[in-house]
């Protein structure tokens, strides 16, 4: 009898206050699936970006690369800014998963340059926005996915993990404010950079066609006429989708998937700690399904086209 | 009456400049509209794109990077910038012919080359030269 109260209280022991991997080891999974979202997100708007500015060199028989210098400059500024934040997550979704996998890890590489990129913010002149605040959250992130190469005790490990939470949070409320403005932002504020550059894109594409469309291009080269004009509706669906402020438009979806992400972490906080983190498991649902969402929403923009 | 401006501190930058960015958009999607005016030709139609293009390239670096103004001198806020923006906008608007048109819509791109620059000194002798080139014909 004794023997066995004592196994039961090692028992209920040894589980209050474990950590349930398999619950953390969802969300490692679900924050790396927000990561390539987003960053595949930069890879298509810089791919359909470069290609409109092909189209406009052509069509408007432009001497020098101006508008691929702009396209150029969209991915070294903001882009740039949200490639950090994007790679600090993305390490930070690795560690995770192998340790609430119980797996070996080793992003030694991957954190030398992300400590690089991070101090790199530091400069200011020609970078992107980012205050002493967010600098600091993204590089104390950085700082603990370095110590975790080297840290032996799993649980440990987790619980401070845990304990970034407050600086993973200005991560994605940054990668957010690309894609959407802060819905409590006072109206007249500057819209979200991806929706600037977005439009400026789309209206790039309205306009060659149009001019491919016209009669003197017609009655100039008709054949390559026709074929650019193939080249340019190519574009417009691809871009409808982004520039669309409907909740399945590509912006808004992306936003969607990053706040979901933001109310699971939150529950990270709270309950990955705890054997049965039932509010962490349903905002876990919750992120997985707005992530497939915003998945589905690129995957039509690419097929659109 | 003249403003006294203040001197740009280290790390003061020019912020909201959406509403410079709105205009300018709204420019470029005009002259795209003029580039299918009927009396064009072919290179006519071209060269009214260029500068539509040159506009809208020149409104998307102003958003998407922060400009850090250059410490010790005149300190530049976007409110200058969108009130140059506007004025040049306005002259744009009411001249027909296309030629001149453009001109001044180069002399615009000028303008906001050097806002990029950050330097309240050259956006400064930037502005007057644009006055100049907006009033001159």
């Amino acid at each position: 009898m004794t023997r066995q109260l004592v196994i039961a209280l090692a028992v209920v022991l040894g589980f209050s206050g474990c950590a349930n991997f398999k619950a953390v080891s969802d969300f490692a999974q679900q924050t790396k699936s927000v990561s390539a979202v987003v960053k595949k997100e930069f890879n298509d708007l810089d791919a359909v970006c470069r290609e409109q500015a092909e189209l406009t060199i052509v069509v408007g028989a432009i001497e020098d690369e101006g508008p691929l210098k702009t396209c150029a400059g969209y991915k070294a500024s903001q882009g740039r800014l949200a490639a950090v934040t994007v790679d600090v997550l993305d390490s930070y979704s690795r560690a995770l998963l192998a340790l609430a996998d119980n797996r070996n890890f080793d992003l030694e590489g991957d954190i030398t340059s992300l400590e690089r990129k991070v101090k790199s913010l530091r400069s200011s002149t020609g970078e992107p926005v980012v205050n002493q605040a967010e600098v600091t959250a993204l590089s104390q992130v950085v700082q603990l996915i370095a110590d975790l190469v080297t840290e032996a005790r799993r649980e440990a490990a987790v619980k401070r993990m845990v304990q970034q939470k407050e600086n993973l949070a200005v991560t994605g409320r940054i990668l957010r404010s690309y894609f959407a403005a802060d819905p409590e932002a006072p109206p007249g504020r500057a819209k979200a950079p991806y929706v600037n550059q977005v439009a400026l894109i789309a209206d790039a594409q309205t306009a060659t066609a149009r001019l491919l469309k016209s009669d003197q291009f017609q009655r100039a080269e008709p054949l390559r006429a026709r074929e650019l004009w193939r080249a340019s509706r190519q574009r417009q669906a691809e871009l409808a989708r982004r520039t669309s402020t409907a909740p399945e438009g590509v912006p808004a979806s992306v936003a969607a998937a990053l706040d979901a992400w933001l109310k699971a972490l939150d529950a990270f906080g709270e309950d990955a700690l705890k054997p049965d983190p039932k509010a962490f498991l349903s905002r876990i649902d919750e992120l997985r399904a707005k992530v497939q969402a915003a998945q589905e929403a690129m995957e039509a923009a690419r097929s659109s086209s | 009456m003249t403003e006294r401006l203040e001197v740009s501190q280290a790390g003061n930058t020019i912020d909201s400049l959406q509403e410079s960015f709105d205009v300018l958009r709204a420019r470029a999607r005009a002259l795209d509209e003029e580039a299918l005016a009927p009396g064009l030709d072919l290179q006519g139609m071209q060269a009214v794109s260029r500068e539509a293009t040159r506009l809208r390239d020149a409104a998307g670096a102003l958003v998407s990077r922060q400009i850090e103004l250059v410490a010790g001198e005149v300190k530049v806020t976007a409110a200058h910038i969108l009130a140059a923006v506007k004025a040049a906008d306005e002259v744009i608007a009411r001249i027909a012919e296309v030629r001149a048109k453009l001109k001044k819509v180069g002399a615009l791109v000028d303008f906001l080359g050097a806002v990029l620059t950050g330097n309240g000194k050259v956006i400064l002798q930037a502005a007057v030269t644009l006055k100049g080139q907006l009033a001159d014909g």
